[in-house]
């Protein structure tokens, strides 16, 4: 690997590197990138007949057009003039493929389909194939998101969503003070107060993102463009993700304080599995279906629910209701009910059941419930603010008059 | 097959064949001249990959308040058994329902969304992007209704294209897919009402077999009704289903009248009655009488359309009637032979006497019945 260049990018506050190395170099990367982070693994089902052209084209030593990494961690600011390439090599594990995927990609199958035939000629070929990289160093992940979506713009497209999952996997691994999340396989041991779905976090961080509580992953032109209109007005030093969901937290953690652990049923036969204590505190809801959470903190750890503070707190930051993340969280120290914690809840579980009896849409509708639930919950104009009774029935007239 | 699929790095391709794949848990569609591109649409319940295509049947409806969680066993009437199952294509893959883990619902769901993936009349031109997923919701408008009939259990009551079905469909407000949204019939809170206090099941009742007049009325329910935006033209559509009921019995009448008359033709005194007879039952106001009163039976509330006719007379200057063969006839006459007549503040009342025509025409149709003796002549 070579240092051709490096500069200096004034809009994300990082550096950009140009470097050239050998296509046996980089597979080896790739290999380490693509292990590291499923979401980059996904892959653009390509045409064999495009497929094979890029094979010939590599195999005749074509120049393929830079590819974009980045490296997102801790440590890139301290990296002197001279050692850049020694950092890449030593942190490839931790590099994202920012633009270039497909190529990466057809570029490891051409690899293996040759050691399958053993056709070292055409391997060797391949392996001292010379190829340029960009990567970016000391770059935060808002950053990154929106050099993504620049690069991505007019090419294979990715939707915002899918670039948020790519970016933000790492936290799966690393937990947030007390906060962990947890694969959508494993689901089932999100148990505890503390523990979120990944997929659930990612939605309510993208719907924060996109000023939006409906599940967008479909990629258009407009909706890239939209996206980086938004990310622009985002502080780029702030580590959005992280204040994202542990702010979030700590409202679960303060509506579940409130409730006093208070576990709703549907009907007035306690469910299976539910513990001794739990049945002690068992409240009949008398609604037909199964209640949308069984606690406040089942209620909260869906997406649905995350997806609405998410669109409802950005909404409220446009209109310049709340400044940051540290508003809504000093917010939170401050929330009651004016009815009992446990009947606020009851009152949001038949609203929510009421939802699900009449929408088109469940998901989509509950989601548009939950954001006016916090925008009322969050804004210091509203009668409900800091009031989880009152925001569950003015959220519910405020979803009526738009949806009736 | 001339289903098209958009992909993004090939462009459109022809699609060729629909498979289930259990280990990803996804249906596969072939595209391609040799199904040589794949798309996976992910499907994560029961699958009931033995069950037969041809055993299946799907029609797509637009209904404006059908909800997700609103999943209803459908019953038949002239087989009176559960025949199939009607929802939305939302319901289909969602488990916020009653019927989510209902084994029966779910063999149903599996077929349905074999077939609609399979016939090809998509509602959305679904884009295959980098990494995205995949559902039946990028073919099909969620919000859609699909009613899914088990062939086997409907035997020959009911054909292919479910015309039979459409009128009982259309009192609950289910308006089959075709018309464009600007040109759009609206279903009125009489049918949505009638749907939402249905109770958990749906009994379907096809169209008497006395109507005689399949191919009309299904192109009346399938084409001219959903796309007869105004109240004004879907009153002309009702009446024409009206006229060919009275149609049918003057038919009647007529055959059985002749067939007195040949015995008595050169009896002066015998056969004048039955040619002033013949001559009465060529007058419509009559044949309307005899339709609500002799050929669709008594069972029929019809006090709702009584009153909003007779409201929309009272608007227009014109005394109330009786009953609502009169009052729909006199209705008729005014929007027929003297529109201008009806003032515009009449037509909000015109209104309400279509939403009401929505629930009764489709009613007439499925209780005509040919009297054994005709009426009078007996």
């Amino acid at each position: 690997m070579r240092l051709l260049s490096t500069l200096p990018d004034g809009r994300i506050n990082a550096k950009n590197l140009l470097v050239e190395i050998s296509a046996r170099e980089y597979l080896a990367i790739a290999k380490d990138i693509l292990a590291n982070n499923e979401f980059q693994r996904r892959r653009v089902r390509s045409s064999p007949t495009l497929y094979s052209l890029l094979k010939e084209d590599l195999l005749r030593g074509c120049v393929i057009p830079p590819i974009v990494l980045a490296f997102g961690g801790d440590g890139a600011a301290d990296v002197q003039a001279g050692e850049e390439v020694t950092f890449i090599q030593s942190h490839a594990r931790e590099l994202l493929i920012l633009d270039g995927l497909q190529r990466t990609s057809s570029m490891l199958d051409l690899e293996t389909e040759l050691l399958a035939k053993n056709d070292t000629d055409s391997l060797n070929k391949l392996y001292n194939h010379t190829l340029r990289l960009e990567v970016y160093i000391g770059i935060n992940r808002l950053g990154v998101l929106y050099r993504m979506l620049t690069l991505n713009t007019g090419q294979t497209p990715m939707s915002l969503r899918q670039q948020v999952e790519i970016l933000y996997l790492d936290y799966v691994r690393i937990p947030i003070g007390n906060i962990r999340l947890v694969r959508e396989v494993e689901e089932a041991a999100i148990d505890e107060i503390g523990k979120y779905s990944f997929k659930a976090v990612i939605d309510g961080f993208n719907s924060y993102l996109e000023r939006n509580e409906l599940p967008i992953d479909r990629y258009d032109l407009l909706e890239s463009v939209k996206s980086l209109e938004k990310l622009s007005k985002e502080n780029e030093q702030a580590n959005l993700f992280k204040d994202f969901i542990e702010t979030y937290h700590l409202f679960v953690v303060k509506v579940n304080e409130l409730s006093g652990g208070q576990v709703f049923s549907a009907s007035s036969l306690p469910e299976d599995g539910h513990l001794l204590d739990d049945i002690a505190r068992l409240s009949f809801l008398d609604i037909s279906g199964q209640p949308f959470g069984v606690d406040a903190r089942r209620i909260f750890s869906k997406e649905q629910a995350m997806a609405g503070f998410g669109a409802a707190i950005s909404k409220l930051r446009d209109f310049e209701k709340v400044a940051s993340f540290d508003d809504i969280k000093e917010s939170i120290t401050h929330i009651v009910a004016a009815t009992t914690p446990a009947d606020a809840l009851a009152s949001l579980l038949k609203r929510l059941e009421a939802i699900r009896l009449s929408s088109k849409k469940i998901g989509n509708a509950q989601r548009l419930y939950f954001h006016f639930y916090f925008r009322e919950l969050f804004n210091p104009e509203s009668d409900a603010y800091h009031d989880i009774s009152l925001a569950a029935d003015a959220a519910y007239r405020k979803y009526e008059s738009q949806t009736m | 097959m001339a289903a098209q699929i958009f992909f993004e790095d090939v462009g459109t391709q022809q699609l060729t064949s629909v498979s289930f794949d259990p280990e990803a848990k996804a249906f596969a569609l072939h595209a391609g001249l040799n199904g040589e591109y794949v798309c996976r649409i992910s499907y994560s319940f029961l699958a009931f990959v033995d069950d037969k295509m041809e055993d299946g049947l799907v029609e797509l409806f637009m209904h404006p308040t059908h909800a997700e969680s609103d999943v209803r066993p459908v019953e038949l009437s002239s087989v009176n058994k559960t025949v199939g199952w009607l929802c939305t294509i939302g319901a289909l893959t969602s488990n916020q329902h009653e019927h989510a883990d209902s084994p029966h619902f779910r063999r149903a769901a599996f077929m349905a969304i074999r077939l609609l993936l399979a016939n090809g009349r998509y509602t959305r031109v679904p884009r295959l992007n980098h990494g995205a997923e995949i559902t039946i919701a990028d073919f099909y408008d969620d919000e859609l209704s699909v009613l899914i009939l088990h062939r086997p259990s409907i035997g020959t009551n009911i054909s292919p294209a479910c015309a039979e079905v459409l009128p009982s469909l259309h009192q609950y407000g289910f308006v089959p897919l075709g018309a464009p949204a600007s040109a759009r019939m609206e279903v009125g809170k009489v049918a949505t009402d009638m749907f939402a206090n249905l109770g958990k099941r749906i009994c379907l009742f096809p169209i008497s077999r006395d109507v005689n007049f399949e191919d009309f009325t299904s192109q009346v329910f399938r084409q001219l009704l959903p796309s007869a935006p105004t109240p004004l033209l879907r009153f002309f559509i009702y009446y024409q289903l009206i006229e060919t009921l009275l149609a049918r019995i003057f038919s009647d009448r007529q055959s059985a009248t002749i067939m007195k008359m040949v015995p008595v033709k050169d009896n002066p005194v015998k056969i004048h009655p039955l040619i002033k007879k013949l001559q009465e039952d060529a007058t419509e106001k009559k044949r309307m009488n005899l339709l609500f009163n002799n050929y669709c039976g008594t069972g029929t509330n019809m006090c709702d359309l009584l009153s909003a006719s007779n409201e929309l007379l009272k608007e227009c200057g014109t005394d109330e009637k009786e009953t609502v063969a009169e009052a729909l006839y006199e209705v008729r006459n005014i929007i027929f032979h003297d529109l201008r007549r009806i003032p515009e503040s009449a037509m909000l009342r015109l209104k309400v006497v279509v939403e009401q025509m929505e629930y009764v025409v489709p009613e007439l149709l499925i209780k005509f019945r040919i009297p054994t003796a005709t009426p009078e002549l007996a």
